[in-house]
């Protein structure tokens, strides 16, 4: 079955085509346009215009996945949560375009969570995540977790009750004097600063539930920029411990509620997704710290699947399909932003 | 295609691309990162040349390569965040994209006016800024959408033979690390001007501090229940101004309680957050609208703020300074309370609205 995923829940304009469960090709429309030439991306709504991305980012999906659009089977479309205005961009599109094809109406949360299940072209890796597991998904938008029985069955355990871990990221960036988005430069200049040099807190520690909180360890930084004199007066090793320090903290944070979570559960599998997942200091804690307790994890086995991409949207698409779950009548195809995964 | 062996033949190389790129040519150079392809981003005929080299469309832009700060500054505005990025993290593997000066050939600066500067930690390329004087593109030598080249055959595997022409000398420095290509940094968000909520402008007549992050919550209760009142007929906008950290998201997480709306997050990521609400005989949406990522207010509308001003619905707009006009062109619509909240320290807040 061929399948053309579509995403414009916010910043990109995304579309895929796989077969199955592999996949055929992977199109975000900041590669295309902006500075591609040394990968990124950078968004403002102006220069987001969704609208006059997605019919070249569809063809250009099409093309390097060597298909037609009228061998397409299905199209699998987010519908949420996301940008209102931005949702409707992609399923307008499959409004005006589908003919023969099954609608499928995917949840952007469950989109990252099947990244795990994205196969390459010639179908690898062959192993999958088994039932049951935790789904840990951490990006600039959304810091869940949820417990899956089985496929499509999520179940949100936990969630951040402020910020989402990835923005954090940004906003403690801005605060050292980095540009948008400072995911990446934190991570490297983390690298070689002392993650002990400054005790911020975990928030939500000492609390029962598995929720997060990000919004107070912002704030915990930015009084200890005040404090050493502000931004400007920040040496580079300064930069560096208080990057490492604060990239630690909210890797401790998230790992404890993880660890937790796997053991209230008892539940021996970790599947992790989210654009926060392509920081390889988090891959390196989360693999040591649960293979203490016998959990496995897994990530998004390709390139280009953890942040926001659409083959993942495909992906889930072939599991939506296995269940039969299909929209009726394009008609009804509708935005919903605030969808929760656990709606499904 | 000339080849020079940069490793063995650094002086000639050197000299060789200078005049390359004074004549309008392309040369292909290492970087810490991949290799790259240089053209005087100065000359109209030498970036037609590369963009046919890289089968793109006209208007994508490219990035460049730099010596030093001061000739990028001659080149861009650099703010204080590309100031303080320039000083701490240049040369090294990092694009800076800032405002540019409209000073390259057409083409290079982005559609928008902005421009991605590379300095680069690895000698040729530095060297050859150096020498050539003023800043040469600094585009990933593949053809578009192909392979990112560590060494000289990822280039040419990929290329036809015309394109391959193109290339008028390329200097080699063999397998290059794997490192990934240089990190991109937008500091144009900072140049958004803030303006100041003023006290000519808007009449704060109250006070409160806040202790804790619950007290900050209960203000935002208060705020719905003395003005859900006048939903019916309007639209409540709540315009918070306050620094990161200062408690806005917080505060509307209050006025979520008192409208059964419990899952209030920043929607500093996703723009705008819409909620659904039925509350004391009244419901609407309330829209969570954060415009910290917004360059101006043509944003803010195109968001579709118009059509969220309608009775019955909850604006909350935050870092609202930044709009202080747009907002203030729907008070005949609407009821605008305008709250400024300052951090006194970790948990004081001061409230005034």
């Amino acid at each position: 079955m061929l399948i053309l995923g579509l995403d414009t829940s916010a910043d990109d304009t995304a579309a895929a085509v796989s077969k199955n469960d592999r996949i055929l090709s992977n199109i975000r429309s900041s590669q295309i346009d902006m500075h591609e030439e040394f990968g990124g991306i950078v968004p403002s709504i102006a220069r987001r215009a969704h609208k006059a991305n997605i019919s070249r980012v569809v063809a250009k999906a099409l093309k390097q996945a060597n298909v037609t659009f009228d061998t397409i089977d299905a199209i699998a479309v987010t519908i949420g949560p996301g940008l209102a205005i931005a949702l409707e961009v992609a399923i307008d599109y499959v409004k005006k375009t589908a003919t023969t094809q099954k609608i499928i109406g995917i949840n952007h949360i469950a989109g990252h969570v099947y990244a795990n299940w994205a196969k390459n072209r010639n179908g690898n890796p062959k192993d999958s995540p088994e039932f049951p597991l935790i789904a840990l998904i951490i990006s600039g938008g959304h810091t869940e977790l949820l417990l899956m029985d089985d496929h499509l069955s999520f179940e949100k355990i936990g969630k951040t009750l402020d910020d989402a871990a990835g923005e954090a990221f940004d906003k403690v960036g801005r605060m050292l004097g980095f540009g948008y988005p400072s995911g990446a430069i934190i991570e490297e200049v983390a690298k070689s600063g002392n993650p002990e040099a400054f005790e911020f807190p975990r928030p939500m520690e000492k609390h029962d539930s598995l929720d997060f909180s990000f919004s107070g360890l912002k704030t915990a930084v930015m009084y200890e920029i005040k404090n050493l004199g502000g931004m400007h007066s920040l040496s580079r090793k300064k930069i560096a411990d208080i990057a490492a320090s604060f990239q630690q903290a909210v890797f401790d944070s998230l790992l404890i509620k993880t660890v937790d979570a796997c053991k209230k559960y008892t539940v021996k599998r970790l599947v992790l997704g989210g654009g926060v997942v392509a920081n390889i200091t988090l891959r390196r804690i989360f693999r040591k710290e649960l293979k203490k307790i016998g959990v496995d994890i897994f990530t998004p086995p390709l390139p280009n699947l953890s942040t926001d991409n659409a083959a993942m949207i495909a992906v889930a698409g072939y599991y939506y399909a296995q269940y039969g779950r299909f929209i009726a009548d394009v008609a009804m195809l509708d935005r919903d932003p605030i969808y929760s995964v656990e709606d499904m | 295609m000339k080849h020079i062996n940069v490793i063995g033949d650094r002086e000639r190389g050197i000299k060789e691309a200078i005049k390359v790129l004074k004549s309008g040519g392309l040369v292909v150079y290492p970087t810490e990162t991949v290799y790259g392809i240089g053209a005087d981003a100065s000359n109209p005929d030498a970036v037609q040349k590369l963009t046919t080299y890289k089968k793109l469309r006209k208007d994508k832009p490219y990035s460049v390569m730099v010596a030093n700060t001061a000739m990028a500054k001659k080149y861009a505005y650099l703010n204080d965040i590309a100031k303080n990025l320039y000083k701490k993290y240049l040369p090294g593997p990092y694009t800076i994209i800032s405002k540019g000066k409209h000073k390259f050939a057409s083409g290079v600066e982005s559609t928008d006016g902005t421009i991605g500067i590379r300095m680069s930690s690895h000698d040729i390329p530095h060297t050859l800024a150096k020498e050539f004087g003023r800043p040469f593109t600094a585009a990933s030598a593949n053809a578009s959408y192909k392979k990112k080249p560590r060494n000289i055959f990822d280039i040419t595997d990929n290329i036809s033979k015309k394109q391959e022409e193109l290339i008028d000398l390329v200097l080699d420095y063999g397998q290059l690390p794997d490192r990934r290509p240089s990190t991109i940094i937008d500091t144009t968000l900072d140049d958004v001007s803030i303006s100041r909520i003023g006290d000519e402008e808007i009449r704060f007549q109250n006070r409160q501090m806040t202790y804790s992050p619950e007290e900050t919550r209960a203000i935002g209760e208060a705020f719905i229940n003395d003005n859900i009142k006048y939903l019916d007929k309007r639209t409540l906008i709540f315009a918070l101004q306050g620094d990161m950290g200062s408690g806005k998201t917080v505060m509307t997480q209050g006025m979520g309680k008192v409208l059964g709306i419990d899952e209030i997050v920043s929607p500093s990521y996703t723009l705008s957050l819409e909620y659904p609400f039925t509350a004391q005989e009244m419901s609407g949406y309330l829209f969570h609208i954060d415009t910290w990522r917004m360059f101006d207010s043509t944003e803010l509308l195109e968001l579709g703020f118009e059509s969220m001003v309608k009775p019955g619905n909850i604006i909350v707009v935050e870092w609202a300074a930044k709009f202080v006009d747009i907002i203030s062109g729907f008070g005949h619509r609407s009821r605008i309370i305008w709250v400024k909240l300052d951090s006194i320290d970790l948990e004081t807040r001061s409230i005034t609205f």
